[in-house]
Order: structure tokens, then C-alpha cells, then sequence
């Protein structure tokens, strides 16, 4: 009973220290990332004509900008292990709070988009495995090629051009509705691509023609025996898609003109408003990890030929 | 009489729809079966055996369009014009099927027992009805010993138990009639022996019918009272089972008979082929048995293959394995797949690194990482089982033979002498592996690997895609080299009575061990007593 035990946790503590040493990694690249552009805050103040060269040397002073990159990146290690971001250059408030305010937007539309993009990515695949010969499947083609043809960004910008300058059906700023859907479509495309094929290859297996000499409707072996082994695929990608919408998000947002993390990171990389983006990139990077985590322990419930 | 017939088929053709056309896969097949009895469909692959059964139950492969024809009715009712719905019905209900492949013929995400309870509410059982039946039945297959069986999943079972379990599947719904299609292809043989008398018991118990589906003369003549014999989709042949293996009338019959290893001829004789009752002739004279010297000797091998990503154990795939090789002779290797019999074979030729432990060939001992320098690689060759896969597609046959000299700097030999040590005509030379049978291509790439003269050849499951007759003709030319050149050959299956027929010693491995003596060297000059094969003088 013990060995057992040990021989199911055993690897899901493997999973855990892989995710643990890529969150760190995740740390340290998001604080020389940034430093890797030329130019600090100070140089961008400077350029936009605010600041004496001496304000700019004691603005650095006060900043801390004047250290070495080791020296700068242990304090930071050391504040941010303690849970505490620091404060925005620009801003001056607590990055926590600026994370907050600009989180809620973007959860909305990410969730958003995930809900639309799963719901058409597994959908439509499972009208198409069981009307075969249906419309059902020229739409799965049609979302497949839709997401890989057209990118969110610029059919964002169209529609803001269409729905509200041209037709004035939703204000230029603010509205979630569309970036939602244009962003789901995305989602949906990659999951239906995958998840339509696997169904067709998993169509084949002998275990479906059992299913089908049983005698059972074909609506319940989709749904009882092609599905949820073709979805063992697609768990092992929500990691993936999650990181896509949530990358999505971030460009979206800016061509919508919500206020969310991804207005935020904009400005702040162009601000170099460095402990902004390292904040961004750490809880977006650890949100990408925790969601890879996810699923993988997910699929091991699942599937019991995994790790047993 | 064909009234009372519960399956009677009569002239179905079943034709696969390209876009090219039609082929024809079923060409005018007709056979009846009543009752209570069972009739076997026996063919090599390819011959249309299976779609003649799954055709009619509507089990045909996916996404594949079909154009039936004929009659088929299955108690007075035509299953071609049978709406779907109805033969839904049918299906699970009135008429069971058990597969080839039962590791992959269930779901793997599901326990056993649910799956069972799925086909019998699907036959219309209800809840509790459905909960109880599931416990009969797997009593009724053997599997009620086992603790906690119906909570278990596909792969935690033997191969065994994953086919009694799928007749127990097959039988949720009380059929009347049972279709087994190859059901113990897959299976080791003594496990093989069990679900035949499984089958057997079950058919007489439950006066069901049984249309039993097999390439296998040997295990259909255990079960069977009528023998359909088909080929190229046709009937070839049919009767009752004394008539057909007594007294065969067609030529096909008779060499599918004889060339079965283990139902004609005593062990080590040469096989009869088609083209050889075609023609008249009689097989060769048996292979003397007269070991040379050792050719390869093996000691204490251990393999040990390493756990895949952190943290994960390895897998001991050999432990502890002697074994010697003698010039002139065969050794068999039998045992169930993931015993470690083909690992043994890799080990020989360096394609896995061994652990600890020692191979030797002619007294040289080889290098443990598996690394081979240019002389060791031509004292031993490998076939391999997959004939189409070891050989390249895009370069002809000529030039394939021919590359084991040009890597080795020898003189570049005749194509014409080397293929015809097989037994193939010159004219092979030019062609491409995709124009030629499977039997062919196996011959073309032992002719290959006899091209640098090796003293041991490594044969890994080498006819196990191929058809009885084909498996003769290579069996033939495998015995006739071995005469002439004093070969040693490793010869690794599955199939024990192919083992016994062709080879001088047999050891069993299970689970990486040689069963019976895992740990102590062979002695060269007595082997293991259970392993000698009876000879007769």
C-alpha cells in the first residue's frame, strides 16, 4: 500500500519540481528581459525633455539605477521573495495595487474568450465526429484556417473600424463583447484542429469498434468512448491555449482600449518602468506554469495508464 | 435446410468505393450456419475472411464506404437492407463479437466492469439487472478469482484476461450468436489453448453459435464442425472439418495444411509450399542436426533500460540471461511480447548497452556499451521482423543487397548467386521493395544480411507478418542456408509450435529471465532437458 502511494506521488512530485525550477527561471529572465532594451526610465523622461542631466543622475540615485545589475537584481530577489513587488517608477503607488486594478479587465476577457473557445473548439468537433458527412465539419475547417489565416490583432482593428466607427454598433473603447469573440474564435481554432483529428484517429481504434458492436447510439460513443480519449491530447495543451488567450488578451486589450494588464505592460515597457514588467511577466509566467501544472495532474486523474 | 439456417449468406460481394472505382474484397462468398454449431472462416490475410463477417454486422472500418451485395440474412431477417437502427439492436443483443487485439479492443480510460455494464444495458438490461450480470459473467469467463476485476482498467490485466473479459463483453446480451474474429492471434499459446476451451465450454453451455474466424487450421480444427476455407475473397473449399483436414480436394487446402508448422511433418523437415503442390514436388529431406563449435556464448547478460524524465525507475528488461550458439544449429527463443526476448537479440548486436555480463563470438568477447567494431558487425546479422521497414523504399532491391559490402570495403559480389541462395529470380534486382510481397522482402533482407558472411544470423519474429505459406518458403530457405553454411541462428517468436518445428533447442523467457534456469550457464554440451525438442530418428 505504501510503495503504491509513494509510486503515484513520486512523479506528481516530479511535476511539482519541474514547474518549481521553471518559475524560477521565469523570475530571473523577466528582471534582465527588460534590461535588455536600451535606455531607463530616466533616458525616456529625459528624451521627452523633463529632467536636467542632474535631476536624471539623482533620479537614478533615488532609483537605485546607478548600481550594478547584480547588486539591483538581489534587492529586488530579496523584496520580491518577501512578497512585495516595489513601487511603479512612475507611478509611485504599489505595484500590487496597479496589478489589481488592471487584473479584473483582463480576467474577464481572458475567462471570456477561454469560454467561448472551448465551447466551439470542443463543440463543433463532437457535431462533426457524429454527423460526419454534416455542415459541422466545413466549420471545423473554417475556424481551423480562421485562426491560423487571420490574426487577432488586425481583424481587432477592422472591427473596431466597422462595428463602431462605420456602423456604431459597440463604443471604440471599453467594449468586451468583440475582443471576447475574436479572441475565442482564436482558441477555438487550435482546439479544433487538434481535437477533430484526434477524434478521427481515435475513430479507428478497436475499442470503438467494440463500442459499436454493442449495439450503443452514436451519440454515446462519441460521447462515452471518442471523446474523453481524444480529450487526453487536448488537456495536456490547456496550458498552451490558456497562455495563448492570455497573450491574446494583452494585445487585444490595447487595440480595444480596455485598461487591463496589457494597456499596463505597454506603457510600461515603454515607460522602462522595470519593476511593472518583471511584476507582469512573473504573474503571467507563473499563471502559464500553475495552468501546465494543472494539467498535467489533471490528465494523470484521467487517464489511468499514466504514471501508475 | 437453408430455412432454418440462423446466419445464411449467399453470394455477398463487398466492394471498397475509391475514387478510382470499386475493388472487390468479397467476390460471391456463401456459407450457413445453424444453430448451436460453429463454422469457421479460415484464410490467410488478406483473403477476405474478416470483412465477410464484419460487413454484414455493419462493422466494417470507418469512414470507409462499402457496396454489399447478395443475400445475408441473420434468422430469416436481411441484414443489407436493415435500417441502422435495427441493426443497432441486433448488434450487442442478438449477435456478440470478440476481436483480434483485445488490449486495444476496450477503452483504455475505463474499468473493465463498467464496460461490460455498458453493454448490457445497452442489450436492454436495466440498473440493478445490468450490476448482477456483470458479476455472472466475468464468473461465467473464468475471472471471478481475481480480486476487484470489474474495478480494474484494460491495461492492468494480462492479455488473458483482457480477451476473457471481452467475451465476457460480447456475451451481455445473451447472443445467439457469437462472432471471433482471430481471438487468440495475439495471445501466447498456452493462453491461446485456454480461450479456445473457453469458447468451446461457453458455445455448449449457451447452445449459441459460433462463427469463428482464424488463419490458424490448428486451433479451428479444435473448435469448428464446418470449415470455410476462402482466398482472394472467394470460397475455396468448404465442409465439415473431418472432411477438409482428412481429406482436402482443393490444392490451397492441402498447402495450408501441410505448410502449417506443428500439423504436418516432424520438426526440422522442410515445409511443402503452394508452388510445390502446384508443381508436384516434395519438400527437401529434413536439415541434419550436426552442432559445431560456439559461435556466440553469453553470460550473466543483465539490460537495463532507464526510466523515462526525473526521478523514474529504470526497467530491468534482462537478468542474468546465458546462453550459447552453435554453428549449424538454431535456437529458439520463445515468450510473450515485453518478455525480453527481442531486447536479448538488440543486446547481441550492440543496439542496447548491457549492464553487466558478456557476449562473446568466436571467443572474442564484444564491448559492453554496445559499441561493434567493423569485423564484430559481420560475424553477426539481424533480421527483423518488419521486412518492408528494414528495407529502404526509395532504392531497389540490387542496391540494398549490395550495401553492406560497399560499407564494409569488400568486393561488391553478383546479385544473381545472392538472390538466388534465396530463392528469387535475378530480375528482382531492379525493382523497389513496394512491387514485392512480404514473403519476398523477408528473403531479400536475409539475403542481405548473409551478405557479409556472418556466422550467426539473429532471427527477430521474422514470419510473423506473413502468411503460412509464404512463412514456409522462408522457413525453407532459412533451413537450406543453414545446411550450407554452417549458420548459428537466434530464432526469436512468439509461436511455439513454429519454434519447435524449426529449431534444436527451445528456451522459454519470461519477464526477462530464461524460465527454469535464469541464473545458471548452460552447459554447451547438455542442454536443459525440458528444452531439448523430441527428436525422432
Amino acid at each position: 500500500m505504501n510503495g503504491r502511494l509513494v509510486r503515484t506521488l513520486l512523479p506528481i512530485g516530479a511535476d511539482v519540481f519541474r514547474s518549481l525550477v521553471i518559475a524560477v527561471g521565469i523570475v530571473v529572465f523577466s528582471f534582465f528581459l527588460i534590461r535588455m532594451i536600451p535606455g531607463d526610465i530616466v533616458d525616456v523622461m529625459g528624451i521627452e525633455g523633463t529632467l536636467t542631466y542632474g535631476q536624471q543622475d539623482a533620479m537614478r540615485e533615488s532609483l537605485g539605477l546607478d548600481r550594478g545589475w547584480w547588486t539591483q537584481f538581489t534587492a529586488w530577489l530579496g523584496m520580491v521573495l518577501g512578497g512585495d513587488f516595489g513601487d511603479s517608477l512612475r507611478y509611485g503607488t504599489p505595484i500590487l495595487n496597479l496589478l489589481r486594478v488592471a487584473m479584473a479587465p483582463t480576467l474577464i476577457l481572458g475567462a471570456s474568450a477561454l469560454a467561448i473557445g472551448l465551447t466551439l473548439g470542443i463543440g463543433l468537433p463532437v457535431l462533426a465526429c457524429v454527423f460526419p458527412k454534416s455542415i459541422f465539419v466545413a466549420l471545423v475547417q473554417f475556424i481551423t484556417l480562421w485562426s491560423i489565416v487571420v490574426p487577432t490583432f488586425s481583424i481587432g482593428i477592422l472591427s473596431v473600424i466597422v462595428f463602431a466607427v462605420w456602423l456604431d454598433w459597440i463604443p471604440a473603447i471599453g467594449n468586451i463583447i468583440v475582443p471576447a469573440i475574436i479572441l475565442g474564435m482564436d482558441t477555438a481554432g487550435t482546439l479544433a484542429k487538434i481535437l477533430h483529428e484526434d477524434m478521427v484517429d481515435t475513430e479507428r481504434a478497436a475499442f470503438v469498434r467494440t463500442a459499436r458492436a454493442k449495439g450503443l447510439s452514436r451519440w454515446r460513443i462519441v460521447l462515452r468512448h471518442i471523446l474523453p480519449n481524444a480529450l487526453t491530447v487536448v488537456v495536456a495543451l490547456f496550458g498552451i491555449l490558456l497562455a495563448g488567450a492570455l497573450t491574446g488578451a494583452i494585445t487585444t486589450e490595447v487595440v480595444f482600449g480596455l485598461p487591463g494588464l496589457g494597456t499596463l505592460t505597454l506603457q510600461a515597457i515603454q515607460g522602462r518602468d522595470y519593476p511593472v514588467v518583471q511584476a507582469v511577466v512573473i504573474w503571467l509566467g507563473l499563471t502559464v506554469v500553475v495552468a501546465n501544472l494543472i494539467s498535467d495532474l489533471v490528465q494523470r486523474a484521467l487517464d489511468p495508464r499514466i504514471g501508475r | 435446410m437453408t430455412s432454418t439456417a440462423l446466419l445464411h449468406i449467399r453470394d455477398l460481394t463487398v466492394s471498397i468505393r475509391t475514387s478510382g472505382g470499386t475493388t472487390p474484397v468479397v467476390r460471391g462468398v456463401s456459407l450457413d450456419l445453424f444453430a448451436g454449431r460453429t463454422l469457421a472462416i479460415v484464410g490467410e490475410s488478406g483473403s477476405g475472411k474478416t470483412m465477410t463477417a464484419m460487413s454484414v454486422l455493419g462493422l466494417g472500418p470507418p469512414g470507409t464506404p462499402l457496396s454489399l451485395g447478395g443475400e445475408a440474412l441473420f434468422d430469416g431477417r436481411d441484414l443489407l437492407t436493415m435500417p441502422d437502427r435495427e441493426m443497432r439492436a441486433l448488434r450487442g443483443n442478438r449477435i456478440g463479437a470478440v476481436f483480434q487485439d483485445p488490449a486495444g479492443s476496450m477503452n483504455p480510460l475505463m474499468p473493465v466492469g463498467e464496460q461490460i455494464r455498458e453493454a448490457a444495458r445497452s442489450a436492454g438490461a436495466d440498473r440493478g439487472v445490468a450490476r448482477a450480470k456483470v458479476a455472472a459473467l466475468l464468473d461465467e469467463v473464468g475471472l471471478a478469482q481475481v480480486p476487484g476485476i470489474a474495478g480494474r482498467y484494460p491495461h492492468e490485466l494480462s492479455g488473458g484476461q483482457q480477451q476473457r473479459c471481452m467475451i465476457a463483453l460480447a456475451l451481455a446480451g445473451d447472443p445467439d450468436l457469437l462472432v471471433a474474429d482471430e481471438p487468440t492471434t495475439a495471445l501466447d499459446s498456452d493462453v491461446a489453448d485456454q480461450i479456445i476451451g473457453l469458447l468451446a465450454d461457453l458455445r455448449a453451455r449457451r447452445r449459441m453459435a459460433l462463427l469463428f474466424i482464424s488463419h490458424d487450421l490448428g486451433v479451428v480444427s479444435r473448435l469448428a464442425q464446418d470449415i470455410v476455407v476462402m482466398r482472394d475473397g472467394q470460397v475455396v473449399e468448404s465442409g465439415s472439418t473431418g472432411q477438409i483436414l482428412q481429406n482436402p480436394q482443393q490444392d490451397y487446402t492441402k498447402a495450408l495444411i501441410d505448410c502449417t508448422p506443428g500439423t504436418g511433418g516432424p520438426p526440422r523437415a522442410r515445409l511443402m509450399t503452394l508452388d510445390m503442390i502446384r508443381s508436384g514436388a516434395v519438400p527437401g529431406p529434413r536439415r541434419p542436426a550436426t552442432p559445431g563449435h560456439t559461435v556466440v556464448s553469453v553470460r550473466d547478460l543483465t539490460v537495463k533500460y532507464p526510466g523515462r524524465g526525473l526521478l523514474r525507475p529504470g526497467h530491468l528488461a534482462l537478468q542474468s540471461v546465458s546462453l550459447e550458439l552453435r554453428a549449424g544449429s538454431s535456437l529458439g527463443l520463445v515468450g510473450a511480447s515485453g518478455s525480453g526476448k527481442s531486447t536479448l537479440g538488440r543486446a547481441l548486436v550492440g543496439l542496447v548497452a548491457t549492464q553487466s555480463g558478456e557476449i562473446r563470438i568466436n571467443g572474442r568477447k564484444l564491448a559492453a556499451s554496445g559499441r561493434r567494431t567493423v569485423s564484430d558487425r559481420r560475424g553477426m546479422q539481424y533480421v527483423f521482423q518488419d521486412a518492408a521497414g528494414a528495407l529502404n523504399p526509395r532504392r531497389t532491391i540490387g542496391q540494398s543487397l549490395l550495401e553492406p559490402q560497399r560499407i564494409h570495403g569488400l568486393p561488391v559480389g553478383a546479385l544473381g548467386p545472392m538472390l538466388a541462395e534465396v530463392g528469387l529470380p535475378v530480375d528482382i534486382a531492379h525493382r523497389f521493395p513496394a512491387e514485392l510481397s512480404g514473403g519476398q522482402l523477408q528473403r531479400v533482407t536475409i539475403a542481405r544480411a548473409l551478405a557479409l558472411e556472418p556466422d550467426c544470423l539473429i532471427c527477430d519474429e521474422i514470419t510473423s507478418a506473413l502468411d503460412v505459406s509464404s512463412q514456409a518458403q522462408v522457413l525453407n530457405v532459412l533451413s537450406d542456408l543453414q545446411e550450407r553454411r554452417k549458420l548459428a541462428i537466434l530464432f526469436i517468436s512468439h509461436d511455439r509450435a513454429l519454434v519447435k518445428h524449426f529449431c534444436d533447442w527451445v528456451l522459454v523467457m519470461k519477464d526477462g529471465h530464461l524460465a527454469g534456469n535464469g541464473t545458471t550457464p548452460i552447459s554447451p554440451n547438455i542442454p536443459p532437458k525440458s528444452a531439448k525438442v523430441q527428436e525422432s530418428a
